[in-house]
């Protein structure tokens, strides 16, 4: 509290890039006739990448923002992905958007990469957060932006009513988020999150507290669980999802869920000591695996790509808060487990690896963009092209476009946790988490021990669940035959795209260490924020390596 | 060729016959028309080698010193050319209970006189069918085949007697099942071929189940598979089952329940192998294969494998007295059995394959008797039959070769006239199988009935020596756990008791009648097929003629051998004295059951009178008729269809065992795509009806989705309250 | 040479055929023939390169106590509570199945010869990525590196079978996938509990299969009501995977279908090589790992091998489909397997673990000559076939050795593991402390003995209807066979045989078979060559959990150190 505000306009600096990207996109879309909108939201992500790379490595703590490697690793996924998000948008193009003519969507609007350097910048923000007015601010500033995408981007009657559900479900979302947030003020009587963890470890922690908590929790979780696309506010996604473009899916299905993890988060690093071992864990295993078994339940039945991915997401959300459930358990135990402080790692771990999944998965779809309908020289005039949407148009696709559908099957191989692939890793990190609590007691029941052994078997059955989906995409692509070409007519940047995830995955694949050191490193430095004894005397480094 | 060693010898006998069968296989195609030379070659080559064998071990055996009176000592050779198989110390980890018990199993040979025995008969006979062959089989397109399986088998069967190690035994136990299987099976096209083979190795699976677990149980028992003692690396010596250190010990060998049940396996596998009750349905379906190889193989050699194994363990079964008499019962019913289906049979081949059987009934009755005498009758008579049924077998061949392949002796007759070296010594061999003094059948058969004799009429010869069933807990045994219940098992106990001089004298009697029948049907199928009015089917053509010389010299060889072996062998008892050096024979619980040889006048005339008899029915029904009229079934009446759907046998079979199994077989494979996969594709439809009931909370509707966030809210705090309180 | 470093000789091993995998993928634009004859090369170097290193694993005296080989470790992912390496080696457990496994590959290449015309380069690919991962999970020293590869096997099997298979392909390749893995996934949580109570007890993080199977003997899993019972609730979870790997009846319904609806190369390594990873899983994590669980497990798993034995053989007397009554047959013969393996006595292991061996090779053949039959006749249905003996006389001769070797005939290979399996199932009766004890073992063993006759029973009337008889002739698919990826030797001079033609082995046929009937004669010969190598490994694996079954049996419960959680 003690330093300036300049201080933290430079701990801030990268997000502060963004917004002037954001800016400059906008003025120059407006006035000086700037088409290459992407372009511009590239260059002002790189800018930031270079920025905040000049910052220094030291945690730091100013006003509202705290600097530590858990923001930094968000920072550096958020940028990440939004280089690699570009580049989908970029190559985003779709029928309704060709209607608008040429030249309006070429490289994208200004209008759209403006807001989508703003949306990055107030997820940066939300990682860096470490006051709740400027978490909500963070979330805010992560919300309106996708309204506005979702509503820029697609402009028929599906879209539409794609962007108003995701307006108003995410304005319930917003609000008991933020009745959350006032109820934790009212506990602790500070909005600084480490002021309230404090104030809760605190033995004085009174019998108002005792009984706001849980509605706090509760309503927090609540908040977190839209973003993550998780049971009980999931149901948006495979609407959503399907009445939006591509590159428009692939953002929904990452960055939102970056939002939500951070949110999660923070949480376990505030609340987990106070609330005593049995409050916080408990129900997010529950939710984690409703919401694993829900999507990939429901993906089993989906014939439309986008939806059968929306449903996907859901159950990745469930996977990640296995790790969250397993770090908010490991917090509170004393330390007598070895692994469960690796939940929030195993979680950091397998969101990235998700995100290059399906970020590369939505990039092949908008590279692929339409296909020809069935059509013979005698039939008429040859009938318009169809956006790729449903599980058939990939039909024999290995044939027509055999690079696309090589790295259609490596992303949805790598979800379904095919090892050695970058999904195989994190649900390693994940499966030795969740065992990881208690890992040497008794499975007995109703244990804490049972929990999370039950919840890690959810888990791999779920994965087994999800491969009959997957595989059925790549049946689709390998073991059927068409007659109906592919046209490729995305725009080529969402192929760079595919390529560059492509690349990503086997990088991870190979040396998967480099990822998940930072992941660690992330993870570690959470979640001694709320609880400095735990672990300490058996925290992972005091473990001989072999 | 005294600087070769009796083991390189050994080893010869065997080897030939295999360079011979790869040879041929290899060079089939170079050697076109002449592809029988190998295997002429190689099996003559190891009858040689094998009657150098049988000469040194019968002067091992201090034969032709004259000297009767000294108990006869064991005369045995072993060479082990390497280690098939070992397990360190096969002992059940933890077990500290048990003795070291070692798998290791040496690929040794042995030889005794019974194996040298047996080479000198297998190759001989192998080298008669051999010659015989190449007339017979001339211009077969599978010639090579043939000669490459009959060398194959020779080797097979020869190894097969000159094993020492129960596994081995085992081994070339069903590999001279596979050699008959794929000659069986010779013409393939021919879809009865094809299931006549199937079902000879079928039914002889089920005699291998009782070897291969008669197996495991002898070495859990003693500890070994090895018939010889062996001595390990440390120096110490791990008594074999039929080793001379066992030997010596009168009680070293278990009876009781497991001793019994080794016994009874052995039977049950014996009974496979020589087509004994119950198992003898493959062999007259056998007959399907070429001729020779029914002579070699189904008359000869491989069927007498069963009764090698029995005299080969004769130690064994002399201590299980109960076991014993079931291989009496089960001879004596064989051969009665046998004759009498053989009665009303009209193909000649399958006369001869039920004579067959029958025969080798009474050598399994001689050797039920379990005294030194019935071994060794068993095995002269197994000598002699090999000599006259080969004979036999041949001369049929003969006559089907002439007669264009037809078999039927209703659609022929009269043939002497056409084929008169055929006529006369098939004349011979019927002789000898009818047991007409003096040829050989006749020695044979009498030995066989005075063994019998001597159990059912114990008083009247000298004491029978009991011998007295092993101790369960005898030195060197395993010290097995069964012994609570094996000092007390009821099944045993209940054998035991059958092993009485009333069952031995019923069981003469049985064996008389057969002698009579067996007399009846010989000479039937000869009046039909030789006397009588000259008559040849068409597909015989015109110019059905007596069989080349290839063909007749091993005819006559063997007339000369089925003439006057049984006369010459019965009368210098020299058989008898060589094989009782066996080792198996010199046990003291066999050896002390030796009798002076005898001729026995009133056994002798019983059976020359059941011969009579028999061939007087046979000329009074035949003699000069046309051999297509109803004799038979006037004669029989309802028997006839009794015997001539060979007691039901089949279809008891079939009926009983083939098709339930198939029933339970085809329920198995319903359930299994039913009910087990069904059940798979069950629960993988699980997660699918879960998605079909949520995806309807997918309705699309904005403030649903918003009320159900609301409920889901409400929910959880709901919950963390509940688990705040409960803290 | 000898500066070759037995380590890098493995890894060369291993990666041979990825190389040659990019290598045809390369030729792919020059046609067919580039593309298999360059698969086949790879696999005829990958495989000179195993016989050499199994050469030299025989000649190195440490390895007959007992010692792995070739070792090697590269850090993969030691991060935190991560200590996953790239660590290979052999020991006696993995020599034969990794030799197994490289012979498999060829056979596989050489059967697909003329079978695949259609899209070659993907196929051949596929099948040099599997054999990369069929040698790499037997040569994988740590757990997650073995799991990564056992795993890994699924993918190209699965496109191997949806693409280039049969009728009902995809759903087959459907099936086998997810099955398996909905198993296999509860095998990796079993594993990963192993590493973590060890890391817990021995404070040492490992994921190195030989240190976590030394440190369990030391910090055994709780087998007590106060542990929770934690032993068995691994082992079962390792059994979900292995079992259904093997498979154990009534886990099986996958493999026929796999089976008959895969493509011959894919039938081969599926039945030679990967049914076999079950049964390694067990020799590799369940005996010497969970000892008392094992033991705990080992008569009704036992009872589940003779279960098998049975129901297969019976299952498999009714089929119509040859293949499928082949796969069926493997349903038995795994039988036999997990039978003598949970016998747990030495002779029934090591018979166990030779057996391997031989059914892959007695199957594969089999698979590789109902493949060669479909090629020419276009039908696996038994009764439209018949006769074939006469017109492919070395076709059938090498089927009925094949046959033969599968149905234990003495002298072939099958017969050598077949018999040691029964003979130590019976020492395990005849063991038994109690009447009740040993008469349900000896009832059990009795019947995976009648079981032989069976195998007999089928195997034979299958040989009956196919090989002999009179020529059927079965209906012939014509020009327009629409399934062009099944439709094999179009262009071909023998690839239509007209009633009557002889249509046999072709060179690259009988290349295919011989080397497998080499070694059906040679182990059937001198199994000792091969027993002997293994025999000290298979004793390790298995020793503890043999002795944790003699102490349930004489009911004096092993003294387990009780291991407070806390």
């Amino acid at each position: 509290m003690n330093t300036t505000s300049l201080e933290t306009f430079s701990l801030l600096a990268p997000e502060i890039v963004l917004v002037i990207a954001a800016l400059v996109a906008y003025l120059g879309g407006a006035f000086m006739g700037l088409r290459a909108g992407w372009l511009v939201a590239a260059a002002g992500i790189a800018a930031s990448m270079l920025v905040a790379r000049g910052q220094a490595a030291d945690p730091a703590f100013s006003a509202g923002v705290s600097i530590d490697a858990f923001s930094t690793f968000i920072r550096w996924t958020v940028l990440s992905l939004g280089i690699l998000l570009c580049l989908v948008q970029a190559g985003d193009l779709f029928a309704s958007a060709v209607s608008r003519g040429p030249g309006l969507h070429r490289g994208g609007t200004c209008e759209e990469a403006g807001t989508f350097l703003l949306l990055l910048a107030g997820l940066s923000l939300v990682g860096v957060a470490g006051d709740l007015v400027v978490l909500f601010a963070g979330l805010e500033l992560v919300s309106i932006p996708t309204y506005i995408l979702l509503a820029l981007k697609r402009t028929d009657a599906r879209g539409q009513e794609a962007g108003l559900k995701y307006f108003f479900l995410s304005l319930v979302a917003s609000a008991i988020f933020l009745y959350a947030l006032a109820s934790l003020y009212g506990i602790a009587g500070s909005t600084d999150m480490a002021a309230i963890a404090a104030s809760l470890s605190a033995d004085g922690a009174g019998r108002i507290a005792q009984a706001m908590l849980p509605l706090a929790i509760g309503m927090a979780i609540v908040g977190a669980a839209f973003r993550l696309a998780a049971v009980p506010m999931h149901f948006y996604a495979p609407d959503v999802y399907e009445g939006t473009s591509p590159g428009n899916a692939a953002l929904l299905s990452t960055l939102p869920k970056v939002a939500g993890i951070v949110v999660l988060a923070r949480l376990v690093a505030m609340v987990t000591p106070a609330a005593g071992p049995d409050l916080l864990w408990q129900i997010l295993v529950v939710l984690a695996a409703v919401t694993m078994t829900v999507g990939n339940v429901m993906a089993l039945w989906q014939s439309n790509i986008r939806r059968l991915l929306a449903c996907s997401s859901i159950a990745h959300a469930g996977y990640l808060m296995v790790g969250v459930a397993a770090a908010s358990a490991g917090a509170v135990s004393g330390g007598t487990h070895l692994f469960a402080a690796g939940g929030m790692s195993a979680t950091l771990f397998y969101l990235a690896t998700y995100a290059i999944a399906t970020i590369g998965l939505f990039g092949a779809i908008a590279y692929l963009g339409h296909r020809w309908p069935e059509w013979t020289a005698t039939s008429g005039p040859r009938p318009p092209r169809e956006e790729i949407s449903s599980v058939d148009d990939l039909d024999g696709l290995s044939g027509t476009n055999p690079v696309a559908a090589f790295a259609i099957t490596v992303f949805l191989l790598s979800l379904a946790g095919i090892p050695p692939l970058p999904g195989f890793w994190g649900k390693l990190a994940l499966a030795l988490s969740a065992l990881g609590v208690d890992g040497t007691a008794a499975i007995d029941s109703g244990s804490r021990r049972a929990w999370f052994v039950g919840v890690a078997v959810v888990l791999v059955l779920n994965a087994a669940i999800a491969a009959a989906y997957y595989l059925r995409l790549i049946a689709a692509m390998y073991f059927k035959t068409t007659k109906r070409g592919v046209q490729a007519d995305g725009g080529l940047a969402a192929g760079v795209a595919m390529l560059a995830c492509l690349v990503l995955v086997a990088t991870v694949s190979i040396r998967p260490r480099g990822l998940l050191a930072a992941a660690s490193r992330a993870g570690e430095s959470l979640t001694p924020v709320t609880a400095p004894s735990a672990g300490a005397s058996q925290s992972p480094d005091t473990l001989a390596s072999r | 060729m005294n600087d070769l060693s009796p083991s390189t010898l050994l080893v010869l006998v065997p080897l030939l016959p295999l360079v011979a069968a790869v040879l041929t296989v290899v060079l089939g195609r170079t050697l076109g028309g002449r592809s029988f030379l190998p295997a002429l070659a190689g099996i003559g080559g190891a009858f040689v080698v094998a009657l150098m064998l049988l000469a040194g071990t019968a002067r091992e055996a201090g034969l032709g010193s004259g000297d009767h009176d000294h108990a006869p000592r064991p005369v045995e050779m072993v060479t082990t050319l390497w280690q098939w198989a070992g397990v360190g110390d096969a002992q059940a980890a933890g077990d500290a209970g048990s003795s070291a018990l070692s798998f290791s199993i040496p690929v040794a040979l042995r030889l005794d006189p019974l194996t040298a025995t047996l080479l000198v008969i297998i190759t001989g006979v192998g080298l008669l069918v051999a010659i015989y062959s190449i007339g017979y089989m001339h211009g077969d397109p599978g010639e090579p085949r043939f000669f490459a399986l009959v060398a194959a088998f020779v080797f097979s069967m020869s190894m097969l007697v000159a094993a020492s190690n129960f596994l081995l035994v085992y081994v070339f136990w069903e590999a001279v099942g596979a050699c008959s299987y794929l000659l069986i099976g010779f013409w393939f096209s021919k879809p009865e071929a094809a299931k006549a083979a199937k079902k000879a190795f079928l039914v002889n699976r089920v005699g291998d189940f009782g070897l291969a677990v008669a197996t495991f149980l002898l070495w859990l028992t003693y500890g070994t598979l090895n018939f010889h003692d062996t001595s390990l690396a440390d120096g110490t010596l791990v008594p074999g089952i039929l080793g001379a250190s066992r030997l010596a010990d009168a009680s070293a060998y278990v009876g009781g329940a497991v001793g019994t049940a080794i016994c009874l396996l052995l039977l049950l596998a014996a009974c496979g192998k020589s087509a004994q009750l119950p198992l003898h349905v493959w062999l007259p379906d056998a007959m399907e294969g070429p001729t020779p190889a029914s002579s070699l193989i189904h008359a000869a050699t491989m069927v007498t494998a069963g009764v090698y194994l029995v005299a080969r363990t004769a130690p064994l079964f002399v201590a299980c007295p109960g076991a014993l008499t079931l291989v009496s019962i089960v001879g004596a019913s064989t051969a009665l059995v046998a004759a009498l289906i053989g009665t009303v049979q009209n193909d000649l081949k399958r006369v001869l394959a039920y004579s067959t059987i029958s025969q080798l009934g009474y050598m399994f009755v001689s050797l039920g008797t379990g005294s030194l005498l019935g071994f060794t009758a068993a095995i002269f008579h197994l000598v002699t039959h090999a000599f006259f049924k080969a004979l036999l077998f041949m001369g049929a061949g003969s006559v089907m070769h002439a007669m264009g392949g037809v078999i039927d002796m209703r659609r022929f007759g009269g043939l002497r006239r056409i084929m008169p070296i055929t006529a006369s010594t098939f004349l011979i061999g019927a002789l000898a199988l009818a047991g007409v003094a003096p040829f050989a059948g006749f020695y044979s058969k009498d030995e066989i009935l005075s063994s019998l004799h001597a159990r059912g009429w114990a008083d009247t010869h000298a004491e029978h020596h009991e011998s007295a069933p092993g101790g369960d807990r005898a030195a060197g045994l395993n010290p097995f756990r069964f012994a609570t219940i094996s000092s007390e098992a009821p099944v045993a106990t209940a054998l035991d008791a059958i092993n009485t001089p009333a069952t031995f004298r019923l069981l003469f009697w049985m064996s008389l009648i057969t002698a009579g029948l067996t007399a009846f049907y010989t000479f039937r199928a000869v009046f039909m097929t030789f006397t009588g009015p000259t008559r040849v089917p068409d597909e015989a053509g015109h110019h059905a003629h007596e069989s080349p010389p290839s063909m007749t010299v091993p005819l006559v060889i063997l007339a000369a051998l089925s003439a006057v072996s049984g006369w010459w062998l019965f009368s210098t008892h020299s058989l008898a004295s060589f094989l009782a050096s066996t080792p198996s024979f010199t046990a003291p619980s066999v050896a002390a059951t030796a009798t002076p040889l005898a001729f026995h006048w009133d056994i002798a005339i019983q059976g020359t009178l059941a011969a009579a008899i028999g061939i007087v029915i046979a000329a009074l029904g035949h003699l000069g008729r046309r051999s297509d009229g109803p004799q038979m079934e006037r004669f029989l009446g309802p028997f006839e269809t009794l015997f001539a759907r060979r007691f039901f046998i089949d279809e008891i079979y079939s009926g009983f065992i083939v098709k339930p199994l198939e029933l339970i077989a085809t329920v198995a494979a319903f359930l299994d795509r039913h009910l087990i996969d069904g059940l798979v594709d069950g629960i993988a439809r699980i997660p699918l009806g879960c998605g079909a009931v949520i995806r309807r909370a997918q309705s699309g509707l904005l403030q649903r989705y918003a009320l159900a966030g609301v409920i889901g809210t409400l929910l959880i705090v709901l919950a963390l309250v509940a688990r705040a309180m409960g803290q | 040479m000898n500066g070759f470093s037995p380590h890098a000789h493995l890894l060369l091993t291993i990666a041979a055929p990825l190389v040659g995998a990019v290598v045809a993928w390369l030729l792919g634009s020059r046609g067919l023939s580039a593309v298999r004859q360059s698969a086949a090369v790879s696999t005829v170097v990958t495989l000179a390169l195993a016989a050499w290193l199994i050469v030299r694993y025989l000649a190195e005296p440490s390895t007959a106590a007992g010692l792995p080989f070739a070792l090697q470790e590269v850090p993969w992912l030691t991060e935190g509570i991560f200590d996953v390496r790239f660590s290979l080696g052999l020991d006696g457990l993995s020599l034969w199945m990794f030799g197994l496994a490289a012979l498999l590959s060829l056979t596989a290449v050489l059967v697909s010869w003329d079978a695949v015309q259609d899209r070659p380069v993907g196929f051949y690919v596929l099948l040099l990525v599997l054999e990369t991962a069929m040698l790499g999970v037997f040569a994988a020293r740590d757990v997650i590196l073995f799991y990564v590869f056992f795993e890994f096997t699924l993918v190209p099997l699965f496109f191997l079978i949806g693409i280039w298979g049969h009728e009902e392909r995809r759903k087959a390749a459907v099936k086998f996938f997810i099955y398996t893995l909905a198993g296999s996934v509860l095998t990796f949580l079993g594993l990963l509990t192993i590493v973590l109570w060890h890391a817990a007890h021995a404070n040492v993080v490992t994921f190195d299969i030989e240190a976590l199977a030394d440190g369990m003997m030391i910090h055994p899993l709780p087998m007590t009501a106060d542990g929770g019972w934690l032993q068995m609730i691994v082992f079962l979870a390792l059994l979900a995977g292995f079992a259904v790997k093997v498979p154990i009846v009534p886990l099986h319904t996958w493999l026929p279908l796999a089976h008959v609806e895969a493509p011959t190369g894919g039938s081969v390594d599926l039945a030679g090589v990967l049914l076999k990873l079950g049964i390694y899983g067990f020799l590799r994590f369940s005996m010497p790992m969970l000892p008392e669980a094992t033991a705990m497990a080992a008569p009704w798993l036992f009872a589940l091998g003779v279960a098998g034995i049975i129901y297969g053989a019976l299952v498999a007397l009714v089929q119509t489909d040859l293949k499928r009554l082949i796969a069926y047959s493997s349903v038995s013969h795994m039988g036999y397997i997990v039978m003598g393996l949970f016998a747990l006595t030495p002779v029934a292991t090591e018979g166990a673990n030779l057996q391997l061996v031989n059914h892959g090779l007695s199957s594969a053949g089999l698979f590789a000559l109902v493949g060669m039959i479909y090629e020419r006749f276009h039908t696996r249905n038994i009764a439209s076939l018949g006769g074939i003996a006469a017109k492919a006389p070395w076709l059938a001769v090498f089927f009925m050795l094949f046959t033969f070797s599968s149905i234990g005939l003495p002298g072939l290979n099958g017969f050598v593991g077949e018999f040691m399996i029964l003979l130590g199932s019976f020492q395990r009766a005849w063991d038994g402390v109690s009447i009740a004890w040993q008469s349900a073992y000896l009832v059990m063993a009795l019947l995976a003995v009648a079981g032989v006759v069976l195998g007999a029973w089928y195997m034979l009337w299958a040989t009956e209807r196919v090989m002999f008889g009179g020529s059927r002739e079965p209906p012939r698919a014509g020009h327009g066979h629409a399934d062009s990826h099944a439709a094999s030797g179009h262009g071909h001079d023998h690839g239509h045989p007209t009633p009557g033609d002889r249509c046999d082995l072709r060179w690259h046929e009988v290349a295919a078979l011989l080397p497998l009937a080499v070694f059906v004669f040679w182990i059937g010969l001198a199994p000792g060559t091969f027993l002997a190598p293994a025999a000290p490994a298979v004793r390790k694996a298995t020793s503890s959990s043999a002795t944790a079954f003699a102490a349930r049996m004489h009911d004096t419960a092993p003294t387990v150190a009780r291991i407070d959680s806390r």
